[in-house]
């Protein structure tokens, strides 16, 4: 994780880059503990007995079945994309979305490239920290290219043959 | 066949402009080489040894003549002239240049077509029976099926990652000819007690370096089920599969590991909470796609009275009585048959098309056979729906054109991959194996009265010429810079789904003709009459071969 803190990221969300005030806590790591922390899943009850702002963040290997019963008031949920040909992050984003019917923020972290987040937005995420040198224009581009698609995901439940 | 409408234009054009996005980036230094990998893999272009290959997907292996006629011109205008039909029912460009591309890929796209997900850790081109929709013993046609399929995965968000590749086939029929239970997934359409249409599943067949025969974990799914269940399968693998290791990777591995009732349970409880979504199939969607299968506008024939003239055209000729017998084959409809065009005259690479055969194959598809033709995993091409009073006439332009070959089903029709001649994977040359074996037995009495047999060849382990499975299988192996080749017996692709055994250590290019005529002769002494290969060796064993093939000569 620590290359992820150290790159100063930029956050894009809504088809532009916004302030980011959630560091990342790697796991087992809750000394420092402060406001805007995005917590492992497996420190979320530690962490929520201090009372102070936490998100959480899931790795590839975790599973949505121990997420903490309630999870819609968490402002933040971040899964870990350890690299990038490895999708396991898109199927535990539809289960957040369409199983658990999370509504918060669902952010991408780690190592994905700019050609993935047409996929992920698809599967429900609607941030992504991306590299600091990303190019706002070319990702937008690269958003915008494909404008139906057959199959219901976590951002249409309709796949094409309801909507035909 | 499935014709588009606005949407699936749309997002095939689509495609098309964000490859050429993709491209541009890469070729600008925008776009790492190892990013791009992925995305131009699932764009069908890998970058071999010599030049790029670009495999263009045949959806179930259907093509029109206008398809075809696009095929032969960009071969043409992009390649040098010829291509090459798969094992999976696709064609292969051998020497496109990378800049080129995406103009290939938008000329694809005036004709219905695409290079999407032929390659990379995606869920690949759904393959079926080249006599899907005629075949006397099928149930149901899967290419509705197959289509709603190939929809579905088409540009999945979730699945373009996976740890591994994934195949899916289907079969409607009796006698499997899609080798289901070689597959990630294999789908056999199947009748409940109530008479309804529904699949029985198979998962983690496979062939490659860990062969591996499908496991039943389903024995009736509705038909409206489908892609939920087929969604769920693949997220149960995509969270899973095996990362760490891409030999370890495929989903036969996971279901082994985990044991198929685990992994049904697993498949079961995710499933459990997405069957009753939207993408649950509608009544209506599965009669859109079967709409665009229906029956062409066949004549009705007298069987009896069509075939009289034929069986006096066939008794003055040998060759015609052959190529009736060998490369014709049942149809449902009175008064037709279907052909197979064999691309496996001795000394053309199985496969191997030329720009002009294309066109001539277009033009012989729009005068005989309702304008379509099938692309089969043998790798050869079928005309679906010939008139019995025309296959005289048909033989005679195919006879010219050298499609005639009368071999189709027999030793010479053999499964070959490109190997070492083009493949950087490839360990071992196998075309060159190919037509030894084709120049060794060129008496095709000989052939005919060993019947039926698969002999399929690999030049490496990841077995895309489905050795494994040949009745006959040769594997090309790498023995420090030296080519040998292993020789397995008693695979089956068909109803009693067979890995083949490891005959012993390999052997020398220039021995192979020979050991094969070895094997046979085992054959030929020990069968019963009308016994097949496969049937003799199920029942005397690789022994009685073995002794036969490793005898010291004195």
């Amino acid at each position: 994780m620590s290359d992820l803190t150290n790159q100063a990221p930029k956050l894009l969300k809504n088809g532009q880059f916004v302030n980011n005030p959630w560091t990342i806590a790697e796991k087992g790591r809750l000394e420092a503990l402060s406001d805007y922390t995005l917590v492992h899943l497996s420190d979320w009850a530690e962490a929520a007995k201090a009372g102070t702002l936490c998100g959480l963040w899931l790795g590839a290997e975790d599973s949505v079945d121990e997420l903490p019963s309630n999870i819609k008031n968490i402002p933040v949920i971040a899964i870990n994309f350890p690299a990038f040909m490895d999708g396991r992050g898109f199927s535990t984003a539809r289960q957040i979305r369409e199983r658990k019917e999370y509504s918060g923020e669902l952010r991408a972290i780690g190592q994905f490239f700019q050609d993935q987040v047409f996929m992920m937005k698809r599967c429900g995420f609607d941030a992504y920290l991306v590299p600091a040198d990303a190019d706002l224009d070319s990702y937008k581009t690269t958003l915008g290219l494909m404008t139906d698609y057959y199959q219901a995901a976590a951002d249409e439940p309709r796949p094409l043959f309801r909507r035909r | 066949m499935y014709v588009y409408d606005e949407h699936d234009s749309q997002i095939i054009r689509e495609r098309v402009v964000q490859f050429r996005f993709q491209t541009q980036r890469f070729l600008d230094g925008k776009l790492k080489p190892e990013e791009f990998l992925p995305l131009r893999l699932q764009n069908g272009l890998y970058v071999q040894r010599l030049a790029p290959m670009l495999r263009i997907a045949v959806p179930y292996g259907m093509l029109n003549t206008a398809q075809l006629r696009k095929l032969a011109h960009i071969t043409r205008q992009y390649d040098k002239g010829y291509c090459h039909a798969t094992t999976r029912q696709n064609i292969q460009l051998n020497w496109p240049l990378l800049e080129e591309v995406p103009d290939i890929l938008a000329e694809l796209a005036q004709v219905e077509m695409h290079a999407v997900q032929t390659s990379g850790n995606c869920i690949r081109n759904t393959t079926t029976d080249q006599f899907a929709g005629i075949a006397p013993d099928e149930l149901a046609d899967p290419r509705p099926y197959c289509e709603i399929i190939r929809q579905w995965s088409t540009f999945h968000p979730e699945f373009a990652f996976l740890p591994r590749k994934f195949k899916i086939a289907v079969t409607g029929a009796a006698e499997d000819r899609a080798a289901i239970a070689f597959h990630d997934i294999g789908l056999r359409l199947v009748q409940n007690l109530d008479g309804d249409i529904g699949f029985k599943v198979y998962v983690g067949g496979g062939l490659g370096r860990t062969p591996v025969v499908g496991s039943v974990i389903r024995e009736f799914l509705p038909e409206n089920d489908l892609l939920t269940y087929l969604e769920a399968i693949v997220r149960v693998y995509n969270l899973n599969g095996r990362r760490d290791n891409k030999y370890k990777a495929r989903i036969k591995i996971l279901v082994r590991a985990l044991g198929v009732e685990t992994f049904t349970q697993m498949v079961e409880a995710e499933w459990a909470t997405i069957r009753d979504s939207q993408t649950l199939l509608t009544d209506k969607e599965i009669k859109r796609a079967k709409s665009f299968f229906t029956a062409p506008d066949y004549k009705s024939f007298d069987n009896t009275a069509a075939w009289a003239g034929i069986n006096s055209l066939r008794s003055q000729s040998k060759a015609f009585a052959h190529w009736l017998d060998h490369n014709t084959h049942a149809h449902k409809t009175p008064g037709y048959r279907a052909v197979t065009l064999s691309f496996k005259p001795t000394g053309v690479a199985p496969g191997d098309i030329t720009d002009g055969q294309l066109e001539a194959i277009a033009d012989l598809a729009d005068r005989y056979s309702f304008g379509e033709v099938r692309v089969t995993h043998y790798q050869n091409m079928v005309l679906a729906d010939i008139e019995v009073q025309k296959l005289h006439a048909l033989w005679q332009e195919l006879t010219t054109l050298g499609f005639a070959t009368a071999n189709v089903g027999t030793l010479t029709d053999i499964i070959c991959c490109p190997g070492g001649d083009y493949c950087s994977l490839a360990n071992a040359k196998s075309i060159p194996i190919a037509e030894a074996i084709q120049r060794e037995f060129d008496d095709l009495d000989y052939v005919y009265d060993l019947g039926d047999i698969d002999l399929n060849i690999s030049g490496c382990m990841n077995a895309c010429g489905h050795h494994h499975i040949g009745h006959i299988g040769i594997l090309g192996v790498d023995k420090k810079g030296e080519e040998f080749y292993q020789i397995q017996l008693g695979g089956n692709s068909r109803n009693q789904a067979a890995l083949g055994e490891v005959l012993g250590p390999a052997f020398g290019a220039a021995e192979v003709p020979n050991i094969i005529r070895k094997l046979l002769e085992v054959y030929l002494a020990a069968r019963s009459a009308e016994e097949s290969f496969l049937d003799t060796y199920n029942r005397i064993g690789l022994t009685p071969f073995k002794e036969q093939a490793y005898v010291r000569s004195h």
